[in-house]
């Protein structure tokens, strides 16, 4: 995998893109002070991403190995069960969607370094469960925070 | 006189000094966990203050807010994620410093200019409240917008490598602060029709997505947390006295520092997030080893937290005088006093003096007691978060950002916008674009299109409206500070290339 790029192209490009994006997004009947300001940036944001995206293709380009440390697949899970965990709460409440996400994902980062016995992963299990309930607690009955509710509570 | 002994005597009373202790210590734990914010914690003492005398109540929420803008530190330099918006540059130096296995020091260094910085708050409080006061109803629109383009000239200070990159940054934050309903016309922009987008981008849901999940990202990627084993020697350079030494051997450094941190905490709107970052940039700017900003030095570690902690009893010149909060936490306390038939203003000081510099000598105390607490917590959060395996470590943060997003409006999609922030900030990460100047064109953008868009219409009646931005002499010192402060990396890089070209030429003579 190449991982060697040239990082001023890329963000030019990106910018100039978030800036025809905005430019696009602007409704036409909105009124003149509403837009006024985001007009005036998405110009900045357009003239700074097209001298980014020039010097880019100048000789003083910089470039950069890019997702060089570690694994990008444990990256790319993590994030998956970040998002599924937030879809979890919706759906089976915080507190169950807590200790099942935070107690997969404990078994999954562990297993890039050893393996983990069924009673040792119990344990976790336990150990998540005391740690979810400490901050479920808290916030609901301390700070009075309604936490979503699913399946169970 | 009288009135200051018997303030000082108040003082006397043990629940005092246990509300003192454990109110640094509530705020400490608050401030430390992404997302509670100094406000979100004074609101929830709140209620148990009514049952309290109008003094207790006052030195509780003030012990509060000084520990919470404090606690910030600790999140900032053990997992680069700053607990408050306050604390933002303490990661900048702070994080490194754990990284070198200097984690202990790093939080003795925040300890000390901490309370450093609550004491000189206090004094400037006692000493210059009406003169401050004075200049503090003088920013008006068009000052707000200038300060704001101020802070905008600090990303050349804290863009990593690239500046063109570290200003997409802060246009990038700058349009994310635009998202929602328009400040001043009221209409929805860039919502994409989804009604939940009408509330915008909180300003600390940015912050704790860019900042923690790439660093969650981080130790999974690698497969460990990043923070360094303390060593011997840091162990050595951690303690009180010697930290003490080295902070107090920057006299110019707090000095400055706490003057940024003053001037920013009477402007109403603006308090720890600016100044933080302002006082940083300057003791960048003024170090003989700017380079070495970034890789853990302790000059920018004592900018940010003397300033920050200055701003909690700085900001309440404003607010003991004008009745004007200077920062949201400002205005529960102002609920408090008002609760307790306290009125803002000169009465403040004369009728309820003993009451008034009693509650302002409870926050001097209280940054002192910040030390031992702090010196204390510093060391076991330390043991907690180094013993606690990554494969551990990682949910716990996971879930601390998660509840903490969530609670911040108890809205789930905060939670989504979060993490799709802080996956978008990983990736702008590799390309070299930093999350610090996203969350400063965030965090000023909003400031500075309040103040354009006012001091326009205030100028509606002119010729060319935008003069009204240049009419006041408040505004001329501040668009000169803006010209100096922008042209500064230049003028630097000229003046040394004619001093590297100096002796060349007159060894040619």
């Amino acid at each position: 995998m190449i991982r060697n790029v040239n990082t001023d192209l890329v963000a030019g490009s990106l910018g100039l893109a978030l800036s025809a994006g905005f430019w696009w997004l602007i409704d036409p009947e909105i009124t003149h002070l509403s837009v006024v300001f985001p007009e005036a940036m998405i110009a900045v944001m357009g003239i700074v991403s097209a001298l980014l995206f020039f010097k880019g293709l100048s000789k003083t380009a910089e470039r950069k190995d890019i997702f060089a440390e570690g694994s990008n697949v444990r990256v790319l899970v993590t994030g998956i069960f970040f998002f599924g965990w937030v879809a979890g709460i919706a759906w089976l409440g915080f507190f169950v969607a807590s200790v099942l996400a935070m107690s997969l994902l404990a078994l999954y980062l562990a297993w890039a370094r050893r393996r983990v016995k069924p009673l040792t992963f119990v344990a976790w299990v336990g150990i998540v469960a005391c740690e979810v309930a400490f901050f479920y607690l808290i916030f609901i009955r301390l700070l009075h925070v309604p936490l979503p509710e699913g399946w169970f509570f | 006189m009288d009135i200051l002994l018997k303030a000082l005597w108040a003082l006397a009373d043990p629940i005092v000094i246990l509300l003192i202790f454990g109110g640094v210590t509530a705020g400490l734990f608050v401030g430390a966990m992404p997302g509670l914010t100094a406000t979100m914690a004074l609101a929830v003492l709140l209620p148990f203050t009514f049952t309290m005398t109008p003094l207790n109540g006052l030195v509780a929420l003030g012990a509060v807010y000084m520990g919470a803008i404090y606690g910030g530190s600790f999140a900032a330099i053990l997992v680069n994620t700053p607990g408050t918006p306050s604390s933002i540059a303490t990661a900048f130096e702070g994080y490194p410093m754990a990284k070198q296995g200097r984690a202990i020091e790093a939080l003795s260094v925040a300890t000390v200019s901490s309370a450093v910085g609550g004491i000189a708050g206090v004094l400037f409080l006692l000493f210059l409240a009406p003169p401050l006061a004075v200049l503090s109803i003088r920013f008006g629109p068009a000052e707000f917008f200038w300060v704001a383009m101020l802070g905008l000239t600090l990303i050349a200070s804290i863009a990593e490598g690239s500046l063109l990159k570290g200003l997409l940054g802060g246009a990038i934050g700058i349009m994310l602060g635009t998202i929602g309903v328009s400040p001043i016309g009221g209409e929805s922009r860039f919502t994409l029709g989804f009604p939940v987008m009408q509330g915008g981008i909180e300003m600390i849901v940015a912050l704790i997505g860019l900042f923690v999940l790439p660093e969650l990202y981080n130790m999974a990627a690698q497969a460990q947390a990043s923070l360094g084993e303390v060593s011997v020697d840091s162990q050595e350079r951690s303690s009180f006295w010697r930290v003490t030494a080295r902070v107090f051997a920057q006299p110019v450094n707090l000095i400055r520092s706490c003057v940024i941190g003053e001037i920013v905490a009477i402007i109403p709107g603006a308090g720890g997030n600016i100044a933080n970052l302002l006082a940083y940039s300057e003791a960048k700017r003024a170090s003989k080893t700017p380079e070495r900003f970034g890789t853990g030095t302790t000059e920018g570690l004592i900018a940010s937290e003397t300033s920050n902690n200055v701003t909690v009893a700085g900001s309440m010149v404003p607010l003991l005088t004008l009745g004007i909060p200077g920062a949201p936490p400002d205005a529960v306390i102002l609920g408090v006093m008002l609760l307790h038939g306290l009125r803002p203003g000169i009465e403040l000081f004369t009728t309820s003096g003993v009451l008034t510099y009693a509650f302002i000598f409870s926050m001097g105390l209280a940054a002192i007691a910040m030390v031992p607490v702090g010196l204390l917590g510093a060391r076991i959060i330390y043991r907690i978060i180094f013993k606690t395996p990554y494969f551990f470590l990682v949910p716990t943060i996971g879930l601390a950002t998660i509840i903490g997003t969530y609670a911040l409006r108890n809205s789930l999609t905060d939670v989504v916008i979060m993490l799709v922030l802080g996956t978008l900030g990983f990736l702008l990460k590799q390309i070299g674009v930093m999350p610090a100047p996203i969350v400063l064109g965030l965090i000023l953008g909003t400031i500075a299109e309040v103040g354009y868009v006012q001091a326009v219409l205030g100028g509606a009646s002119y010729r060319f409206a935008q003069l009204r931005l240049f009419e006041n002499p408040l505004s001329w010192i501040l668009i000169a500070m803006v010209v100096v402060s922008a042209a500064w990396p230049f003028l630097i890089t000229l003046y040394r290339r004619m001093r590297s070209s100096g002796p060349v030429s007159g060894g040619e003579k």
